[in-house]
């Protein structure tokens, strides 16, 4: 019957299939066909089959799982639908269908169909393979910026402006599929080339730069006629007080301005006074004044509420400046400090000391109680049945008493007050003389039932005598007591604070502090930050002071808008801060303290003029071989061609050159001057499509050695930098060589630090960082989970990554390792000891910390949580798809959700719940095969702790898998994947890589070559770099 | 016109099958035939603090409350909403709507994203572009200016406390302008003045450079050997729509301003003393510059947050309140609901007007109102609640728009940003979503 549908070429081609069948490169082992069978078939009798087996499910408006089989070109005629029926094929071979409970085709259907579907597969491919790609995709955000950077010598984050690029099925944003270009993008390029030559050309001469010191001490600028600084205020402001700074400006050689008219000096404060020193958001007793400079203890993170969290951890220091600030250019910040002795007892100084616990204090018949019906001397308030309120919510008001104070001694200051909403802001602010303490108040949902409530404040070192004691404030809350407790030397709280000043000491004596430097904009309830180069350690000498050089880009950092007519006194306020980076998280730990003496302000900072980056454009001309004259049509055109090559990564041809130097001619009149001219032809450079796209494929006939011998070093530097091509890699491909070596430049640049920039997109796209980056954590839940250990953690797989590359280590470190890559915060967030600083490093550790590999690792299990608990199926998927490379199908709309209503469904565990989840058959399918790979994390909470215990039950993770194998928990999940799984994971490994480097999604067609090249991994030392050399040497990167 | 044949020629010869759209709009006879299209127009208008929402059980509820009770087409104003009685086929009044964002930064910072759904939690600002800058990008292309940003303030303000509404691509606040004076010199008088020959200039420079590139891309095509490169197809689309652009804003340079009869003008009004009249003539500027098309997209910001700017005066200086305007928004005195809502009638009656003057000015198809969509609101209801933003819908019976109705909307199904969806639709300007939105809304719209 089959026959009679043929005509003799058919037949012919047929045949010629069959013959194709028994050569070898077809590789058709992988499916484990034998070739005795010789029932020839046709698109017929496959349809038959799939209707008799298949088509109750997938066809006829049934599309179970998205497929709908009779909508599918069964001759796939152009390639048309050959992912879907390969995607139906390998679901037939596993036998995942149909369904075990459905009726199965016999052995012979099932060879006859598949081998159909896979000889019309294989055409398809070799059809596939004749036709070449596209051949150019264009440059994402990221490399746009790098190649920018690299290009001018410039280091501004130019793409940031650019629209986000779309990603790929594999999540791959280098894609040439979702590489689209619009209008947009082709104005945002010759802005952005402007922009960029603007920032890399400059001439004239050396532009004044901004240069301030700032000189800390207790009572240091104490002549009232000459003092400088300001006091900036604003909600929740601790400025420092105007005597215990000194701001001086500095001329160009670093030495303060020196005036000597008494007028002009009044010129100059009013200049000065537009620099404050801001320490909102450090609690009181985390920093003070000495004579020698500003002591910093080390810095507590806030837990994530409004809004401490906005304002930098505890302490942090900030200056603030009004309207001086350049807005573009490299900067410079000086600091000089050192490690600080721990002599004084802050105990005994007169202060505020933060609280150590949240407890009212009992009262004793020492207690002093103020009455706010006693309260003979108010401001702005009203009283109403014994609570005294604020008339005026936004504005300050206050309420005093006298406080008098028997002896020396510690005190806890508590409010009594009412509840009041949140859109009113409930906020307190107590002082007693000079010391101040400021709160904004969060109330639970039971305390809006309460009357009143009372709000331990603060702690307080007060002296014998009389002290003014004021409450109130913005968006006062209202009160009707305030108690002031002594605590008496037995009282556990004087104890163990008196204790900690001895822990402190020998807890942190042998530790060196480090300063972290961040800069931003103050807004009105925090501000808006970014840190900037590394921590930096300081000596670990006691009282030797270090000057430590923190660099960075204005246009980098989020600098305030500029609004030149703006009268608001909180405009225009640019924040440099700083922070003592041994960061510490109990409050009762001082951490070895900093002593800050000075910082230094230079911007713009040019470390040589005119810079680097316009005498790389503009070289003199006396650097060419034959003479000619400066700004002449020679002297342009060797620019030109130095800079064209340079930018399209590849020798400029003669015509190419003419054509721009024609350019130059036609335009050079309307420019300001002969630099000018010139960068007009070098916007024209950048925005042309040599230089923002990358070409994959020029035609091998036309072109000679040099140039495709520079497309090879494009094509690595991209893989491997996400960057254009270093002078190395183009002197290489300029003599013919790259090829050749192409296996020693690999390692060279693999040991690069610019792999680092490959290292943080490929994981961040491979691994899903962004869902870590954008999941919302329950902090009332987890309190320690801070935004440092947030960033901790991402900073913890591209660690990981980029070691197991750089030390040569076995790819299946990835699945599990002796080792994690851990700094100090993130450690003790883990519950793991004596890792000691900001910096990361590998520290070993054994199973029992349940820590080695990807898979235990806290940006993966934050990001694939609810920021609750934990979420099994996401985590799941991201096995699965990212390290075993097998997409689950997607969840068909409108899932119904899970009752939670049922009786007793809040006691399940999540195992039982998920369980009950999948019993419904439709659901069953598909989430048996997905669900045991989630369950195994079960013990990694929404924060990546590994937990023995839930809610006081042990954890049950214990998985049967689709084959039928018993895992319990992530160490047996780990071994089986290293036992049984290591091909699959390594082809997972090698496709996600080889997505990256060729900068297309895995097709079919690529099946064999990536088994190829996972072969030859294994004999190259199964290491992840090898992956990195097999990829640059298989066929489909190379090409030649 | 006979360089643009030539641009038109030199480009289909070139064997590029790419799409000419704008060059035409260029020629005078086409511009022309354009005006029997009748223009869409966008208009955004912006007070501070929220409004008085006395509790259900207050005395004060029924006068002063500013939403109206009852609902659909029954619904009954209260004394708030007052002006807005004569109006009724021209607004629709919406409630509950906001941005997801924004609900919880602590209400005045909620005034930096009315127009973009931004996020500005905590310590990373990240803006993003405001409805009426995605709709000028379309709008824009037929008329003198894409947009006007107007405040009584000016510039730009601060990050969390801004003076302007109006937000570029970068998530940057574009400054607005508040001098009468120099608004009308600069956007409605003759001549034009030194900033055209700046214009002119770059925009040669633009020029060139795109034939430039134009010439590069061809040869590139050519070296990659393939009959058809799709990836190459679609960068010369996105160039030649550049080009075209180019071409449009120069010729603007050369067509001359309407004459327009500035005489009921009155720009020597003082914020200080008599803010009625200056809101008033800002009002007639922007009506103005919609009756002579200088644009179609315009916002107002009348007053700032958080009792900054002139604004905070205004309930003295117009009312005799002793109060500020953000410090009645935090007042608990009982007749402090008496003033809020006397404040908010006030407000609403410069909305009026602005209504009024959009009925009875015409353009050659018909009341400037039916063809322009205005949308009256604040970022918060009642002072820092970030949620159930005061807003009303107006205008734009032309462009597919049905009033009449209050509509109350569910918080956890329709973001504000559904709002725009559909605004910007109306307008002509086809977008699938824009920041959170979750699709259009589910009202008013056809």
């Amino acid at each position: 019957m089959t026959r009679s549908h043929f005509s003799n070429s058919m037949l012919t081609l047929l045949v010629m299939w069959l013959m194709l069948f028994s050569l070898p490169y077809c590789g058709l082992n992988v499916y484990g066909q034998t070739s005795d069978d010789s029932a020839v078939f046709s698109p017929t009798a496959a349809t038959r089959l799939l209707a008799k087996y298949c088509y109750d499910c997938h066809s006829n408006g049934e599309a179970n799982g998205d497929v709908s089989l009779d909508t599918f070109d069964i001759e796939m005629a152009g390639g048309k639908d050959a992912e879907a029926w390969k995607s139906v094929l390998d679901v037939i071979n596993s036998g995942d269908m149909p369904p075990e409970d459905m009726p199965q085709p016999s052995d012979t259907e099932r060879r006859q169909l598949t081998r159909w579907l896979t000889t019309s597969l294989q055409r398809v491919a070799q059809e596939h393979e004749a036709a070449p790609s596209d051949g150019v995709r264009r440059l994402t955000r990221a490399q746009y910026t790098n190649t920018l950077n690299d290009l001018l010598g410039v280091s501004v984050n130019f793409g940031d402006v650019l629209p986000e690029d779309g990603k790929s099925e594999m999540g791959f944003s280098n894609s040439a599929s979702v590489l689209q270009t619009s209008s947009l993008h082709v104005d945002y390029w010759e802005q952005l080339a402007r922009t960029a030559l603007d920032a890399a050309i400059k001439t004239g001469p050396r532009p004044d730069a901004l240069r301030l010191r700032v000189t800390f001490g207790e009572n240091i600028d104490s002549q009232p006629d000459t003092r400088s600084g300001a006091e900036i205020r604003g909600y929740q402001a601790i400025p420092i007080s105007k005597v215990d700074f000194k701001v001086d400006f500095l001329n160009q050689q670093g030495d303060p301005i020196e005036i000597a008219d008494p007028n002009a000096i009044k010129e100059q404060l009013a200049k000065e006074n537009v620099v404050g020193i801001g320490m909102r958001g450090s609690a009181n007793d985390r920093f003070t004044m000495r004579p020698e400079g500003v002591l910093l203890y080390s810095a507590v993170p806030h837990k994530e509420t409004t809004p401490k969290s906005w304002q930098g951890p505890s302490p942090n220091l900030k200056i603030l400046f009004r309207d001086v600030l350049p807005i573009a250019g490299d900067f410079r910040m000086r600091v000089e400090a050192a490690k600080a002795s721990f002599e004084e007892k802050q105990v005994y100084r007169e202060g505020f000391i933060s609280l150590r616990t949240q407890t009212p204090a009992a009262l004793t018949e020492n207690t002093i109680t103020f009455l706010a019906k006693d309260c003979g001397s108010t401001k702005g308030m009203g009283i109403d049945d014994g609570v005294l309120y604020s008339t005026d919510l936004p504005k300050r008001s206050a309420a005093k008493y006298t406080l008098e104070v028997s002896q020396d001694g510690l005190y806890q200051i508590d409010l009594v007050h009412p509840w009041a909403p949140q859109d009113r802001m409930p906020s307190l602010e107590l002082s007693i003389d000079r010391f101040r303490e400021q709160q904004r108040l969060n109330f639970s949902a039971r305390d809006s039932e309460k009357s009143r409530i009372t709000t331990p404040v603060t702690l307080a070192w007060l002296k014998k005598g009389k002290h003014k004691l004021r409450v109130g404030g913005r968006f006062f809350v209202g009160f009707e007591k305030v108690i002031v407790t002594p605590l008496s030397s037995e009282d556990h709280v004087t104890q163990s604070l008196f204790g900690e000043a001895e822990k402190n000491q020998t807890k942190f004596f042998s530790a060196t502090p480090s300063l972290r430097a961040f800069a931003g904009t103050r807004t009105d309830d925090g501000m808006d930050y970014r840190t900037f180069d590394d921590s930096k350690t300081l000596s670990e000498t006691v009282g030797e002071f270090k000057q430590l050089d923190f660099v960075g880009r204005l246009e980098n950092l989020p600098m305030p808008f500029y609004d030149a007519d703006s009268a608001d006194p909180l405009a225009n306020i640019a924040i440099f801060g700083l922070w003592n980076d041994y960061l510490v998280k109990d409050r009762a730990d001082s951490g070895p303290p900093v002593l800050l003496k000075s910082v230094e302000i230079e911007a713009p900072w040019f470390p040589v003029w005119p810079p680097k980056s316009h005498t790389d454009v503009f070289f003199p001309a006396s650097e060419l071989d034959t003479h000619v004259t400066p700004n002449g049509e020679a002297y342009t055109r060797a620019i030109l061609d130095r800079f064209v090559s340079r930018a399209f990564r590849r020798p400029a041809t003669p015509a190419e050159i003419d054509r721009y130097l024609e350019f130059w001619k036609a335009t050079k009149d309307d420019a300001e001057n002969y630099h000018q001219s010139v960068k007009e032809v070098l916007v024209a450079v950048l925005c042309s499509p040599n230089f923002l796209f990358l070409v994959d494929s020029i035609d091998t006939e036309e072109a000679s050695t040099e140039a495709l011998q520079s497309q090879l070093a494009s094509k690595m530097s991209y893989f491997l930098w996400n960057s254009p091509p270093d002078e190395t890699l183009v002197n290489l491909a300029r003599e013919g060589e790259l090829v050749r070596q192409k296996v020693e430049q690999v390692d060279r640049m693999l040991d690069d630090p610019k792999v680092w920039r490959m290292v943080r997109t490929f994981a961040r796209e491979w691994l899903r960082l962004d869902r870590h980056e954008n999941i919302q954590t329950n902090v009332q839940l987890y309190p320690e989970y801070t935004r440092f250990v947030k960033s901790d953690m991402a900073e913890e797989t591209y660690h990981f990554l980029h070691h197991v590359l750089t030390e040569d280590r076995p790819a299946m470190d990835l699945i599990d390792s002796d080792y994690a890559m851990l700094n100090q915060n993130l450690a003790e967030f883990y519950g793991i000891e004596d890792v000691i600083g900001s910096h990361f490093r590998a520290v070993s550790l054994d199973s029992t910390r349940h820590r080695g590999g990807l898979l235990s690792q806290g940006a993966f299990l934050c990001g694939h949580s609810d920021g609750s608990q934990a979420h099994p199926i996401k985590r799941a998927v991201w096995l699965k798809e990212k390290i075993l490379g097998e997409t689950p199908p997607p969840p068909p709309p409108n899932v119904p959700d899970l009752d939670p209503e049922k009786p007793g469904f809040a006691k399940l565990t999540l195992k039982q719940q998920l369980e009950l989840h999948r019993d419904k058959p439709s659901c069953l399918n598909c989430h048996q095969k997905i669900d045991p790979y989630g369950v195994v994390f079960q013990n990694y909470d929404a924060v990546g702790r590994y937990q023995a215990k839930m809610d006081g039950k042990p954890v049950d993770a214990k998985s049967v898998l689709p084959d039928g194998t018993e895992v319990d928990g992530i160490d047996e999940m780990k071994q089986y994947i290293l036992e049984k799984k290591q091909d699959q994971f390594l082809t997972a490994l090698v496709e996600h890589l080889f997505a990256w480097a060729i900068g297309r999604d895995v097709r079919f067609s690529d099946e064999q070559e990536i088994a190829e090249i996972v072969g030859r991994v294994k004999t190259d030392g199964k290491t992840l770099r090898s992956v990195f050399r097999q990829i640059v040497q298989s066929k489909s990167f190379s090409r030649n | 016109m006979s360089l643009i044949l030539n641009r038109r020629t030199f480009l289909r010869g070139a064997g590029v099958a790419c799409a000419l759209p704008f060059l035409e709009c260029m020629a005078p006879e086409v511009a022309a035939a354009e005006s029997t299209v009748r223009p869409k127009r966008i208009c955004f208008v912006y007070f501070p603090n929220g409004v008085g929402l006395p509790p259900k059980e207050n005395k004060h509820h029924q006068d002063w409350s500013w939403f109206p009770s009852g609902e659909g087409d029954q619904y009954k104003l209260t004394k708030s909403l007052e002006a807005l009685d004569g109006f009724r086929s021209d607004v629709s009044i919406l409630g509950g709507l906001s941005h997801p964002l924004s609900r919880e930064v602590l209400g005045h910072a909620a005034g930096d994203t009315w127009l973009t759904g931004g996020d500005v939690r905590g310590s990373s600002y990240k803006n993003r572009i405001s409805a009426d800058q995605l709709a000028a990008r379309t709008l824009g292309e037929h008329t003198r200016f894409p947009s006007l940003s107007l405040s009584t303030d000016g510039g730009v303000g601060y990050k969390s406390r801004v003076s302007t509404l109006s937000f570029d691509a970068n998530g940057k606040p574009v400054p607005s302008e508040h001098r009468q004076r120099e608004i009308f010199e600069r956007y409605f008088s003759l001549g034009g003045g030194a900033t055209t020959k700046e214009r002119r200039k770059s925009l040669k420079k633009k020029k060139k450079i795109v034939d430039l590139i134009l010439d590069d891309s061809r040869r590139m095509k050519k070296m990659l050997g393939y009959k058809d490169n799709q990836t190459m197809d679609q960068y010369m689309t996105a160039l030649s729509t550049v080009e075209g652009q180019v071409l449009r804003n120069e010729k603007w340079l050369d067509v001359p301003m309407e004459d327009v009869d500035s005489s009921n003008l009155n720009l020597n009004t003082d914020v200080t003393i008599d803010p009625e009249s200056y809101i008033r003539a800002t009002i007639d500027l922007m009506v103005l510059g919609f009756q002579t098309d200088l644009t179609r997209v315009m916002t107002y910001m009348i007053a700032r947050e958080d009792g900054m700017g002139f604004g905070e005066n205004f309930p003295n200086l117009a009312l005799g309140i002793k109060k500020g305007h953000h410090g009645i928004s935090h007042d608990k005195a009982e007749d402090h609901w008496v003033e809020w809502g006397r404040y908010d009638a006030w407000l609403t009656s410069q909305f009026a007007y602005l209504l009024k003057r959009l009925k009875e000015t015409r353009d050659q198809h018909g009341p400037l109102l039916e063809s322009t969509l205005v949308l009256y609101g604040s970022a918060c209801s009642s002072t820092h609640n970030a949620r159930n933003y005061p807003l009303v819908l107006a205008g734009g019976h032309s462009m597919g728009v049905k009033h009449g109705e209050y509509h109350v909307f569910e918080e956890k199904h329709t973001p504000m940003s559904n709002l725009f969806v559909s605004m910007l639709r109306a307008t002509g300007v086809s977008v699938d979503t824009f920041a959170d939105s979750t699709g259009p809304l589910p009202a008013i719209f056809s």
